[in-house]
């Protein structure tokens, strides 16, 4: 037992970081607001770092890492709100050829029974510069040709950074695996995004804690009122359970032995989901009027986690399946 | 990151489940116990204590010497997983082994920790806890109840309150004040004081669940010798944050408690699928949620462990901890209530009182003792985060 990130790991995430801010900063993330188009030049950056092959063998052009590893990486892209589909590429690496080079951007949807009366529009992030979209349902995956999907762009999604597409149906396709690996490919991509939901609580926390210790009202910071105190108190309380909550996952994907990895993934994500969320709500409040701003990115955040937390599910969902298997 | 234990931890976590199986007081076995905030059942607990000592299983991270094993925490938490696994009896030695003995090890000359560890261990001396005071709770510092010198001992005089298990207890720790012209945190010395002193009284108060589980304590002229000061005196304050640290941090609530109370509440859920699908239903994402927050929150003490291990302390961290822990205690509660419905207010089927109100109703004093969730929030904000004091 040792549940503590390695020296590896650690200077992965070091590593990981320096690229963010070299590749990824703020005002370069930024100006892909209301594009439609994947910043090729970034993602080509991010296949090279290994961001979607890291997991695969060494003859596989993989690094050889574990989904720990893997977590680790996307709690950093996840904290520089790096846009693109890079949790489903990166848990298609294995199974959609293409895919780990980055070369084919990978989108991923899941085929859930339909609900009479319930027509939920289907939403596809990315679309435009996908190389394959793979339709996950419970008895395995489906690969579908971009272009056969026909979907029509969706003008004002709420989320800047995620252009989306909206789909009639969600579509049929090729069958590309059974329903072992869709369990395998939709509990990795679960476990890879939930990091990348910790790292934007971590950062929204961040935010607000550095605002609170500068901003000034009668004569002293904000933050040293305890109202305010409270909710940054809150925020770092919910990014470090839902980052145990995602490492532990991680690392029972990678030794299954401990538990069982999917109800552990299931669970990471709706806790990283909710505590994204919840911490980029309370980084605007803590912001005050500027919280409300469009040049504090904040909302981003919260658009982020919105968008995101959408695409794993229904909360229902990931709820059910851990009650089930526990 | 490696979640698996090691072969000695699986050993011992097979050796404990078997022996629980064995010995925990049953239904038709002298189970289950009364409870420990009444005379009879004080006393039955203090016997569980002693069956549980003789068999080694009372202190596992202690030292063999002091009836111990001389386990390391992760040994600790793999017996804490199957003491609540087994649903075995609330431990009425909790103050003592959890709270002070930590300190004791960390403060205690030889002599002390071999004249009070072993039979706190066996349960024969049980210690309560003598901080808080009616005008000195949450700012502790502000305590008034005062030691005197006279000739080579202290005299005690002054009042505590709120001391879980007060109303039996063998022994208390407690602060009070040494040196009233010294700054408030700096004139505080660390005493051990046997209930059965003269001029020590004893006044149960009755809790909002109906029981007397706490007392205030009243101290008039009780002399105790210096042999009975815990670490320096006029140094209480720090030998008594170290015990808030284990208290809200690690040892006193461990994880298990809340994965075993969200094992029952998905059972209760099921129960209730059958019968009240639409209220099943309605509340599945509640359930999902307490069992997610109750596994987070054994996942974020396996990397405090892993920490601490490593030459880390919880310190500030352990705040953090105390919040969580008392608000999925309080979810998970609530949540069963609502599955119940009317029938959480009544007998259950074999006439015992409805055990998840009673385990609501003790909830509630989660987010109040060792120290209010609003001082946790407070010690984050500054110490962990860094925030500016008022």
């Amino acid at each position: 037992m040792d549940f503590e990130l390695s020296d590896d790991e650690r200077s992965l995430a070091d590593g990981m970081r320096r690229l963010c801010e070299g590749r990824f900063p703020m005002e370069r993330v930024r100006a892909g607001e209301g594009r439609r188009a994947l910043d090729t030049e970034g993602w080509s950056a991010l296949a090279e770092a290994g961001v979607f092959s890291l997991r695969l063998a060494d003859e596989e052009g993989g690094a050889d890492l574990g989904t720990a590893a893997a977590a680790v990486v996307f709690e950093e892209l996840g904290r520089a709100l790096v846009p693109g589909p890079l949790a489903a590429t990166h848990a298609a690496a294995g199974l959609v050829k293409g895919a780990a080079t980055g070369d084919r951007p990978v989108g991923l949807l899941r085929r859930t029974p339909p609900v009479p009366g319930d027509p939920r529009p289907v939403l596809v992030g990315d679309l435009g510069s996908l190389g394959a979209l793979l339709v996950v349902a419970d008895d395995g995956v489906e690969l579908v040709e971009p272009d056969a999907v026909g979907g029509a762009p969706v003008e004002g999604g709420l989320d800047p950074l995620t252009p989306l597409w909206r789909l009639e149906a969600v579509p049929r396709g090729t069958p590309v695996g059974d329903g072992p690996v869709a369990e395998a490919l939709w509990r990795d991509f679960l476990v890879v995004e939930a990091a990348f939901l910790v790292g934007m609580a971590a950062v929204t926390s961040e935010m607000a804690v550095g605002y609170a210790k500068v901003r000034r009202q009668f004569d002293r910071p904000i933050g040293s009122f305890q109202a305010v105190k409270h909710m940054c108190a809150d925020m770092l309380v919910r990014a470090e359970t839902a980052r145990a909550a995602v490492h532990a996952a991680a690392v029972t994907v990678d030794q299954p032995d401990v538990g069982d990895a999917v109800r552990a993934a299931h669970g990471a994500a709706l806790l990283a989901a909710q505590a994204a969320e919840a911490n980029a709500r309370a980084c605007i409040q803590v912001h005050g009027g500027m919280g409300f701003t469009w040049e504090v990115p904040a909302h981003l955040y919260l658009k982020r986690a919105i968008v995101l937390w959408r695409a794993l599910g229904p909360a229902t969902r990931l709820a059910d399946v851990v009650a089930e298997r526990f | 990151m490696d979640l698996r234990f090691g072969p000695d931890q699986e050993r011992l976590r097979v050796e404990a489940r078997d022996w629980l199986e064995a010995h925990v007081p049953r239904a038709g076995n002298g189970g289950p116990l009364p409870s420990l905030d009444t005379a009879e059942g004080f006393d039955a607990h203090r016997v569980w204590e002693r069956t549980m000592f003789e068999a080694r299983w009372a202190v596992v991270s202690w030292p063999e010497r002091y009836g111990g094993r001389d386990g390391g925490l992760f040994d600790w938490l793999v017996f804490e997983e199957e003491y609540y696994r087994a649903q075995a009896p609330t431990r009425v030695g909790q103050n003592g082994i959890f709270l002070l003995a930590p300190t004791l090890f960390e403060f205690g000359t030889e002599e002390q920790k071999d004249r009070y560890l072993p039979p706190m261990a066996s349960g024969e001396e049980i210690w309560c806890q003598g901080w808080s005071e009616p005008d000195a709770g949450s700012d502790l510092a502000a305590i008034r109840s005062r030691a005197d010198r006279r000739g080579g001992d202290w005299v005690l005089n002054g009042q505590k309150t709120w001391c879980s298990r007060g109303a039996f207890a063998d022994w208390l720790f407690g602060l009070f004040r040494s040196d009233p012209a010294a700054e408030r945190h700096r004139g505080l010395t660390y005493f051990l004081v046997p209930m059965d002193a003269p001029g020590v009284t004893v006044r149960p108060i009755a809790q909002l669940d109906g029981e007397t589980g706490f007392a205030e304590v009243f101290f008039d002229d009780v002399v105790v010798p210096d042999a009975q000061v815990l670490g320096e005196a006029h140094r209480g304050w720090e030998v008594a944050m170290a015990t808030a640290g284990s208290e809200r941090g690690l040892s006193l609530r461990s994880p298990a408690r809340y994965t075993e109370a969200a094992a029952r509440l998905v059972a209760l859920h099921r129960r209730c699928a059958e019968r009240h699908p639409v209220r099943a239903a309605r509340l599945a994402d509640a359930v999902a949620k307490a069992v997610v927050d109750a596994e987070a929150y054994r996942y974020h003490t396996y990397m405090t462990a892993t920490r601490v291990l490593a030459g880390g302390s919880v310190g500030a961290e352990a705040s953090m901890n105390k919040v969580f822990w008392s608000e999925t205690d309080l979810a998970i509660h609530r949540t069963a209530l609502e599955l119940l419905g009317p029938e959480a207010e009544l007998l259950d089927d074999e006439g015992r009182p409805p055990a998840w109100l009673d385990g609501y109703l003790f909830a509630l004093a989660g987010p109040i003792y060792a120290g209010t969730n609003e001082i946790q929030r407070n010690v984050v904000a500054e110490r962990v985060l860094g925030l500016p004091r008022a």
